[in-house]
C-alpha cells in the first residue's frame, strides 16, 4: 500500500531505534516454535478425533501447527526479516523495577499468605510514591502531590461514584 | 418499523440529554488521548470499560465509539505543530503538516484536517446508515460454515494488511487462536491447557488479556522509549483554511472519504493503513508530486479524511456481523459483551436502540469534534507537556483496579502482568499484538462454527466450497493468500535485471 521512500520518511518521524541483532531475532522466532511444539504435543494428547467427530485437540493442533510452520519460515529467513528493536540495559532495568512495584501493589492490595492486605488506597499511594520517585525521578513535592491526589481521585471514582466492590480501607 | 422510522428513533436515543453528554465526553477524551503520544485508543477504551459497566448499553457504546473517532482528530494537532504524532494514524500527517506549519500555514493545515475529518467521518456514517442494514439482512442467512470462513478471512486479512511483517502477524494470530482454547472444551467437556489451575477453567478473561497486552504492555514499551525531551509548538494564527486551500484539497478529501470507508470496512483496514494509502494515492495522482514532503495541503487533507472515514467504517462489520476488524473493535466488542449485548445480524431487530442510537450519535460526535477541534488547539498543545513519567504509574493503577472491578479477581490482575510482559516483548521483537487479540476474540466463534460445520458436512471439508456464500469467501481467502505472493514474485523479477 505504501512505497519504500515513504516508509523511510516514516521511520525518520517515529525515530525508530536500531533493529534487533540476528541472535535476538533468532530467539524471537524460536520462542513461538517451542510454544507451538509444546501445544501440539498437548493437543495430540487431548485427542484430535476425526473430521466427523472432532476431538478437543483438533482445533488447538491446527493453531499450533500454524505457529510452528510460521516460526520455521521465520527462522529460515531470520537474516532477511530485519525488524524488532535492541534491548537497552536502562530500559530493562526500568521495566524490571516497575514490575517489582506492580508486584508490591498486588501483594498490598490482595494480601500475601495469611496477611489480608491493606486494600487499594494504601497500595496505590505507596506504589505511586515509589514509582514517581525512583523511576520518574520526580521531586519530593511532585511525588507527594501526585500520589495523594491520584489516590483520592481513584477512591472517589471507584468507591464513591462507581460503588465498585474493591477492597478498601477508607469509607 | 421501516428504515426512516428506525433512523429517527436512533436520533431519539442519540439526542437524549445523557447520551449527548456521553458523546461529548467520548469525543473529548478521544481528542485528548489522540494528542498524548504513548497512549492510544485501545488502552483508553479498556480503561473506560469499568465505567461503562455501570452505564446503560447504548450510552456505553456511544461513549466508547466517541473515544475511537475522537482520537483520530486529536492526533493531527501535535503532528502539525510539534512534529509529534499523537497516535499511529496521524504519523503520515507529520510529513506535510509540519512543513506547512514551518511555512506559517499551521492554521490552514489544522483547519483542513478538521474539515476533512468531518467530511470523511460523515460520509462513512452515511455509508454505515445505508449499508449496514443491507449487510445485516443478508447476514441473517449465514450459518456456521459462513461464520467459519468469514472469521478466518478476517484474521487472514488483518495479518496481510498489517503495517509490519505478515509472517509475524500470522504467528501472533495463531497464538491468539491457541490462547482462546484455554479452559473447558464446550463440545466434549475436557479441560485444555489449564495446567490444573482452577481459575483457568472458564478460559482466559478477555479484559485481563487486553488490559495486559495493550494497557500494561504499551506502558512498558513507552518506559523503554522515554525521553525527557520538551516540545515547542510552532506558532499558528486563525485555524481556518483559505478558499484556495479548500479548492486545492477538495478532491483529496473526496478520495480520502471513499478510500477510507472502503479500507475501514475490511478486516485490518485500520485508520493507519488508510491514511498511508491515501497519502500514496494523493502523491500518485498529483500533477506536482514534488510538492509532497514540502507542505502540500493534499498530503494533510487526504490522510486525515481517510483515517476518520476508516474509523467509522470499522463499525459496519462489527454491528452487522459481530466480527471485529481491528484491535479497537475487538475491545468495543468486549464492551458490548460485558453489557450482555451480542452484536451480529440480529442486533438491528433485537436492539434497534443500540444499533441506530450508536450510528446516529456519530453524526453529533463528528459535529462536536469539528466545533471543539478549532478553539481547543492551544489547550491540546499544552497537554503534551504532561510527562510520561507521571502518566505511566497512573495508567498502571487504573489498569489494575479496572481489571479487578470487572472480574473481582486478583488472579486476573496477575494475568494482566503476564500479558503486559508478553505485549512488551512482542512489540520489542516486531510482533504486532493486534492480530493476537483479534484472533483471541474470534477464536471461539471460529472453533465452534468450524466444529458445527464439520458435523453438518459429516466431515467433508468440500462442504465449505459447495455453499454459495462460504464458497465465495473461500475464493476470497485464496485471493488474500495468493495475491501478495504473486506481487512479491513480480517485484522480485522487476528488481533483477536481465530476468
Amino acid at each position: 500500500m505504501t512505497d519504500p521512500g515513504l516508509e523511510e520518511q516514516l521511520r525518520a518521524i517515529t525515530d525508530e531505534p536500531p533493529p534487533a541483532s540476528v541472535p535476538a531475532r533468532l530467539i524471537a522466532a524460536a520462542v513461538p516454535l517451542l510454544v507451538g511444539t509444546a501445544a501440539l504435543v498437548n493437543s495430540l494428547l487431548l485427542g484430535v478425533g476425526t473430521l466427523t467427530d472432532p476431538g478437543a485437540g483438533l482445533w488447538p493442533a491446527g493453531a499450533s501447527s500454524l505457529m510452528i510452520v510460521g516460526s520455521v519460515i521465520l527462522i529460515v529467513n531470520v537474516r532477511s526479516v530485519v525488524d524488532g528493536e535492541r534491548f537497552s540495559a536502562s530500559g530493562v532495568r526500568t521495566i524490571g523495577l516497575s514490575l517489582v512495584f506492580i508486584a508490591v501493589f498486588l501483594m498490598m492490595f490482595g494480601g500475601f499468605g495469611a496477611w489480608p492486605g491493606t486494600g487499594f488506597e494504601w497500595a496505590t499511594l505507596v506504589t505511586l510514591a515509589l514509582w514517581l520517585k525512583l523511576i520518574g525521578r520526580e521531586s519530593w513535592w511532585m511525588t507527594a502531590a501526585v500520589s495523594v491526589g491520584v489516590t483520592v481521585a481513584l477512591h472517589l471514582l471507584f468507591i464513591e461514584l462507581l460503588n465498585a466492590p474493591i477492597p478498601h480501607t477508607i469509607g | 418499523m421501516d428504515f426512516f422510522d428506525s433512523v429517527v428513533s436512533g436520533f431519539e436515543v442519540a439526542l437524549a440529554p445523557r447520551n449527548i453528554l456521553w458523546v461529548f465526553l467520548g469525543a473529548l477524551i478521544g481528542m485528548i488521548i489522540g494528542v498524548l503520544p504513548g497512549i492510544g485508543p485501545v488502552p483508553t477504551i479498556m480503561l473506560l470499560l469499568p465505567i461503562t459497566y455501570e452505564l446503560p448499553p447504548d450510552s456505553a457504546i456511544i461513549l466508547l465509539a466517541g473515544v475511537y473517532y475522537g482520537a483520530m482528530y486529536g492526533g493531527t494537532i501535535t503532528s502539525v505543530l510539534l512534529r509529534v504524532p499523537g497516535e499511529a494514524a496521524s504519523v503520515i500527517t507529520v510529513i506535510d503538516g509540519y512543513q506547512m506549519a514551518k511555512q506559517g500555514r499551521a492554521g490552514s493545515a489544522l483547519g483542513i484536517a478538521a474539515i476533512g475529518s468531518f467530511i470523511g467521518g460523515t460520509v462513512a456514517i452515511l455509508g454505515l446508515t445505508f449499508g449496514a442494514p443491507v449487510l445485516a439482512r443478508n447476514a441473517l442467512s449465514f450459518g456456521p460454515p459462513e461464520y467459519t470462513i468469514l472469521a478466518l478471512l478476517g484474521i487472514l486479512m488483518v495479518a496481510t494488511l498489517t503495517t509490519g511483517s505478515t509472517l509475524k502477524a500470522v504467528i501472533a494470530a495463531a497464538a491468539g487462536l491457541l490462547l482462546a482454547t484455554v479452559g473447558l472444551d464446550q463440545f466434549v467437556g475436557s479441560e485444555r491447557f489449564t495446567g490444573g489451575i482452577l481459575e483457568l477453567s472458564d478460559g482466559l478473561d478477555f479484559v485481563a488479556l487486553a488490559m495486559g497486552l495493550f494497557g500494561l504492555g504499551e506502558i512498558f514499551y513507552a518506559l523503554d522509549h522515554r525521553t525527557r525531551q520538551t516540545f515547542t509548538a510552532l506558532p499558528f494564527n486563525n485555524v481556518w483554511p483559505s478558499r484556495a486551500d479548500i479548492r486545492e484539497s477538495r478532491w483529496a478529501i473526496l478520495r480520502g472519504s471513499v478510500l477510507g470507508f472502503g479500507l475501514g470496512v475490511l478486516p485490518g483496514g485500520s485508520g493507519t493503513l488508510s491514511s498511508m494509502a491515501s497519502y500514496t494515492l494523493e502523491r500518485k495522482v498529483s500533477k506536482s508530486p514534488w510538492r509532497f514532503g514540502r507542505g502540500a495541503i493534499e498530503g494533510v487533507a487526504g490522510p486525515e479524511t481517510a483515517n476518520n472515514a476508516a474509523a467509522t467504517a470499522a463499525f459496519v462489520p462489527l454491528l452487522t456481523l459481530g466480527i471485529p476488524t481491528n484491535a479497537v473493535m475487538a475491545v468495543i466488542l468486549g464492551g458490548l459483551m460485558l453489557q450482555g449485548v451480542a452484536p451480529g445480524p440480529n442486533l438491528i431487530n433485537e436492539r434497534p436502540d443500540i444499533f441506530w442510537g450508536v450510528i446516529d450519535s456519530m453524526y453529533l460526535g463528528n459535529l462536536l469534534l469539528l466545533i471543539m477541534s478549532i478553539p481547543l488547539v492551544g489547550l491540546f498543545v499544552k497537554l503534551v507537556a504532561v510527562r510520561e513519567s507521571i502518566l505511566a504509574p497512573i495508567v498502571v493503577m487504573v489498569v489494575m483496579l479496572g481489571t479487578y472491578t470487572i472480574s473481582n479477581s486478583v488472579f486476573d490482575m496477575w494475568i494482566v502482568i503476564v500479558f503486559g510482559i508478553l505485549g512488551y516483548l512482542m512489540r520489542k521483537s516486531g510482533f504486532d499484538p493486534g492480530p493476537l487479540l483479534l484472533a483471541f476474540v474470534l477464536g471461539s466463534i471460529l472453533e465452534n462454527s468450524f466444529r458445527q460445520s464439520l458435523r453438518m458436512f459429516s466431515g467433508d471439508l468440500l462442504g465449505f466450497v459447495q455453499r454459495p456464500i462460504s464458497g465465495t469467501l473461500v475464493a476470497l481467502i485464496a485471493l488474500v493468500i495468493v495475491v501478495p505472493i504473486v506481487l512479491r514474485l513480480v517485484r522480485a523479477r522487476t528488481r533483477t535485471p536481465g530476468v
